[in-house]
C-alpha cells in the first residue's frame, strides 16, 4: 500500500477516534452526574439513619426513667416487705435499667459525635485531660487507680469531643485491671510532625494481637460483661472523634502487660478539613 | 457487548491484517455507531458476530479459529490493562479457577453492563482443572482463546482441550490437564 493509499484511511480512523473521544467524554461526565446524585443520596440516608438513631436513643429514654423511678420507689417503700427473691429480682431490674441507661447515653454520645462542628480551637491537653479525670472520680476511687500525666502540649479541636476520647481511654485503662493490680494510667505526648502524638498507657490486662483492630469497631466486646463492664461503643465513639479530628487512633499492647492507646492530633497549628 | 471487545478487536485486525482491513470489516457490516467505538461503552453483540464472519471469509478461516485467536490475543490485553488482576495468582490454573468468583465479579464492579458467562468447576485437582462454560451466547470458541492466552502468559506446561457439549444449550467443557 503506498502513501495516498494509506491516507484516506488513517483521516478516516482519526475521525472515528474522535468520535469515539467525544462518547467516552459525554459517558465519563453521565457518570460523574450519577455519582453525585449517588453521593447525595448516600449523605441524605446517612442523615436520615442518624436523626433515627438520636431520636430513639433519646426517645428511650424517657420509658427508662419512669422504670428506674418507680423501681426506685419499690426498693424505698416496698423492699421490706418483699421475699428474699422479690428484692433479688428487683436488684437485677435496676442493675438492667442502668446498663441500659449507659448504652444510651453512649450511643447519643455517638450521635453527637457525628453531629458537631468542629472548629479546631486551640486546646489545652492539660485541662482536658484534667476535665475527664474528674467526670471519672469515682471509678478512679473505686479501682484505687493512679493517673500519671505528663507536660502535655496544645492542640487544636473541640474541647467537649477530647474531653469525652480521654474519659473513654483512661476509663478503659482503670477497668480493665490485671486482678489484685492496682491501675496506674500513665499519659503523655510528644509532636510528631504537625501533629501531637498522645498516648494513654495502662498496666492491665492487655489486648491479644487479634482484637487489636476489631476492638475499634462499634459493639465489639471481648470480655463477659460479668468480669469487666461496658457497652462495646466506647472505642468505637474514640474512633470517631478521632476522625472528625483528622486524626488517627491505635494501640500497641502484650496480652498481661498493659495496653498503649496512641491518638494523633492536629497540633496547636493545625486543624483538619 | 462492552466497548473493550470491540476496540481491541479492531486493533488486533489492524496489526495483524492492516488498516486496510479494519475499514472493509466496517464497511461491510456498517454499524450505527460508524465504528466509533469506546472501551467504556455498550454495543450490539450481533454487530461483533458479524465483524469476525466477515474477517473469517476474508482471511478463509473458521469463526471459532478467529474467535479463539481474538481470545489469545485480548488475555494479553487484560494481562497489560489489569495487571493486579492477573498477578494475584501464581499459576494459570489458580488464575482460571477464580474467573467465576473473582476475576468476573470484578469486571462487573469496573462493567455494570458486561454480559458475563458462568462457570463450573466440576473438577479442581492439583495441576487439572475442569471448566464447564454456559452462557446465554456462544462464544465458547473465544472463552477456549483466553485459556490458552492465561497458559501461555503464565508459561505453564499445560494444555486445554474443548468439548462442546451444545446439545445441552450454550455450553462447553474445558478439561485442562499438564501437557502428556
Ligand atoms: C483479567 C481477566 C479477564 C477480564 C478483565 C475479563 C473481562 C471480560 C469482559 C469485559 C467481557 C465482556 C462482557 C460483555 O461483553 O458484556 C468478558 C466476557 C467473557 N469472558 Fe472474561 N475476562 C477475563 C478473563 C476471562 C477468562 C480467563 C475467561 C475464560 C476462561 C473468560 C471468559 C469470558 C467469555 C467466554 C466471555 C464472553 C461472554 C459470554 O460468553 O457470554 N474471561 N470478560
Amino acid at each position: 500500500m503506498n502513501e495516498s493509499d494509506e491516507l484516506p484511511l488513517l483521516r478516516r480512523k482519526l475521525a472515528r477516534e474522535r468520535k469515539a473521544r467525544e462518547e467516552a467524554e459525554t459517558l465519563l461526565e453521565a457518570k460523574a452526574r450519577e455519582l453525585h446524585e449517588r453521593n447525595r443520596e448516600l449523605r441524605r440516608s446517612n442523615e436520615e439513619l442518624e436523626r433515627f438513631a438520636y431520636a430513639a436513643s433519646h426517645d428511650l429514654r424517657a420509658p427508662l426513667r419512669t422504670i428506674a423511678g418507680f423501681s426506685d420507689l419499690l426498693q424505698r417503700k416496698e423492699a421490706a416487705s418483699m421475699s428474699d427473691s422479690g428484692r433479688e429480682f428487683l436488684e437485677l431490674i435496676q442493675e438492667a435499667v442502668s446498663q441500659m441507661d449507659n448504652l444510651i447515653e453512649d450511643l447519643l454520645q455517638f450521635s453527637r459525635a457525628n453531629r458537631v462542628e468542629v472548629n479546631f480551637e486551640p486546646i489545652d491537653l492539660a485541662e482536658v485531660i484534667d476535665d475527664a479525670s474528674d467526670r471519672l472520680r469515682s471509678l478512679i476511687e473505686q479501682q484505687s487507680a493512679t493517673i500519671e500525666v505528663g507536660p502535655l502540649p496544645q492542640v487544636s479541636g473541640h474541647a467537649g469531643l477530647l474531653t469525652r476520647l480521654f474519659q473513654n481511654l483512661i476509663s478503659n485503662g482503670c477497668k480493665f485491671a490485671r486482678p489484685g493490680v492496682p491501675p496506674v494510667v500513665r499519659i503523655s505526648a510528644a509532636p510528631d510532625g504537625d501533629q501531637v502524638c498522645v498516648r494513654v498507657e495502662d498496666n492491665g490486662i492487655g489486648i491479644e494481637p487479634e482484637y487489636q483492630e476489631q476492638i475499634f469497631q462499634m459493639f465489639a466486646r471481648l470480655h463477659n460483661a460479668d468480669d469487666y463492664p461496658g457497652t462495646g461503643i466506647g472505642l468505637a465513639l474514640c474512633t470517631r472523634i478521632v476522625e472528625r479530628h483528622s486524626g488517627r487512633i491505635d494501640v500497641v499492647s502484650q496480652p498481661g502487660e498493659g495496653a498503649t492507646f496512641r491518638v494523633w492530633l492536629p497540633g496547636p497549628a493545625g486543624g483538619g478539613s | 457487548m462492552m466497548g473493550i471487545v470491540f476496540t481491541e478487536f479492531f486493533d488486533m485486525v489492524e496489526h495483524r491484517h492492516g488498516l486496510r482491513m479494519s475499514e472493509q470489516l466496517l464497511d461491510a457490516v456498517a454499524p450505527a455507531n460508524e465504528g466509533a467505538y469506546t472501551a467504556v461503552g455498550n454495543y450490539d453483540h450481533q454487530d461483533m458476530m458479524r465483524y469476525v464472519a466477515e474477517l473469517a471469509r476474508d482471511t478463509g478461516r473458521s469463526v471459532d479459529m478467529i474467535l479463539a485467536e481474538f481470545g489469545e490475543y485480548l488475555f494479553e490485553v487484560f494481562v497489560r490493562r489489569y495487571p493486579g488482576l492477573i498477578e494475584s495468582a501464581g499459576s494459570a490454573i489458580e488464575f482460571l479457577g477464580s474467573v467465576e468468583a473473582f476475576i468476573h465479579v470484578e469486571v462487573v464492579k469496573l462493567y455494570p453492563d458486561a454480559e458475563l458467562p458462568h462457570f463450573e468447576y466440576p473438577v479442581r485437582e492439583q495441576g487439572r482443572l475442569v471448566m464447564v462454560y454456559r452462557s446465554s451466547r456462544w462464544l465458547a470458541p473465544f472463552a477456549l482463546g483466553l485459556i490458552r492466552g492465561c497458559i501461555a502468559h503464565f508459561g505453564d506446561a499445560l494444555e486445554v482441550r474443548m468439548t462442546d457439549l451444545s446439545e445441552q444449550g450454550t455450553r462447553a467443557r474445558f478439561e485442562i490437564t499438564p501437557v502428556a
